[in-house]
């Protein structure tokens, strides 16, 4: 702890109040072109802050409009979307009924036997891909 | 212009440890003064605005890098650094480059500060040069505290061999 407070001091002397480093000739002659590149480029490939009023003002009204357009077709949408749900509650209904047809042609017993026998086969692919890649892959890394 | 220009490619030479980056900045840095020159023109704190704005410019420029320095930084834990920084075990002299003039000190200091890494260098310099506290430098930075302290405290001791090698003998660091 002395050390690092001493280190800390010792430091901070030497990198206090260091003269300033002489910036590259260039710098001055960099400025001056980045200011005439910029002072160049028409106003609309400017910041927002430099366009002029007219432009400025015409953007504003241009998003406010937009804005009020998007409510407005929002609101005309959900006006119209009461029939459209009750199509979507029709189709439902309808995939529900083919959906139980199966159900109603296959015995009970035949579709628990095939879960099962599917639950099997996935743990049986594990334990042959775990095992593969125990096998296969670690042994020669193991081995170097 | 003239009479910032030296301060503001300092203080971004330093903080980057590249002088490339460092006048790229300055540049940005001297726009965004004369964008700003009905402020700054009557301002009696134009050099400050002008240090915070280059200081700023070159943090977010560095943070936008700052994945590749991270990796090696905040991957590591607080305990291993602070096992590394006292495995380097140079003694810590009563005073640093006495004996030097202002201009040797300063090339001295800047080259040792270009060999620093930039998760060293960057807090370092924020602390050293800057005179920001660990809380402002782990905010500003968006790493943790201890975190901090620990690369400053690493920095400062890899700042001695690199000094010893840029012309300060060890045994003159010992006596």
């Amino acid at each position: 702890m002395e050390r690092d407070e001493r280190l800390r001091r010792v430091v901070d002397h030497a990198l206090r109040d260091l003269p300033h480093r002489p910036a590259p000739a260039t710098l001055q002659a960099r400025v001056r072109a980045e200011l005439r590149r910029r002072a160049a480029l028409p106003w609309w490939r400017r910041s927002f802050a430099y366009w002029p009023t007219l432009a400025r003002s015409a953007f504003v009204a241009v998003c406010i409009a937009l804005t009020a357009l998007t409510l407005l077709v929002g609101s005309l949408t959900t006006l119209d979307l009461a029939p459209a749900t009750q199509q979507f509650l029709k189709l439902l209904s309808l995939a529900t009924a083919v959906e139980d047809v199966p159900a109603r042609l296959i015995p009970p017993m035949w579709l628990d036997s095939a879960l099962v026998a599917g639950a099997l086969l996935y743990a049986m692919l594990f334990g042959l891909g775990a095992f593969a890649y125990r096998t296969l892959y670690l042994k020669p890394l193991d081995g170097r | 212009m003239r009479a910032y220009q030296d301060m503001v490619f300092s203080t971004a030479a330093r903080l980057a440890g590249n002088d490339v980056v460092a006048e790229d900045i300055a540049q940005e840095v001297f726009v965004k003064a004369y964008e700003n020159f009905g402020h700054l023109r009557s301002s009696p704190t134009a050099g400050g605005w002008l240090k915070t704005v280059t200081t700023n410019l070159m943090l977010n420029h560095l943070m936008r890098h700052r994945k590749r320095w991270r990796l090696f930084s905040e991957f590591t834990s607080p305990e291993s650094d602070e096992a590394a920084a006292d495995s380097v075990d140079f003694p810590v002299p009563d005073t640093l480059l006495a004996d030097l003039g202002a201009e040797q000190r300063r090339a001295v200091v800047d080259a040792a500060l270009r060999r620093l890494p930039d998760h060293q260098r960057l807090p370092l310099v924020l602390y050293h040069f800057e005179e920001l506290r660990y809380e402002v430098i782990a905010d500003r930075l968006r790493v943790s505290l201890a975190k901090i302290k620990t690369d400053i405290r690493r920095g400062r001791a890899a700042l001695l061999p690199l000094l010893a090698t840029a012309g300060i003998t060890r045994d003159h660091l010992e006596n």
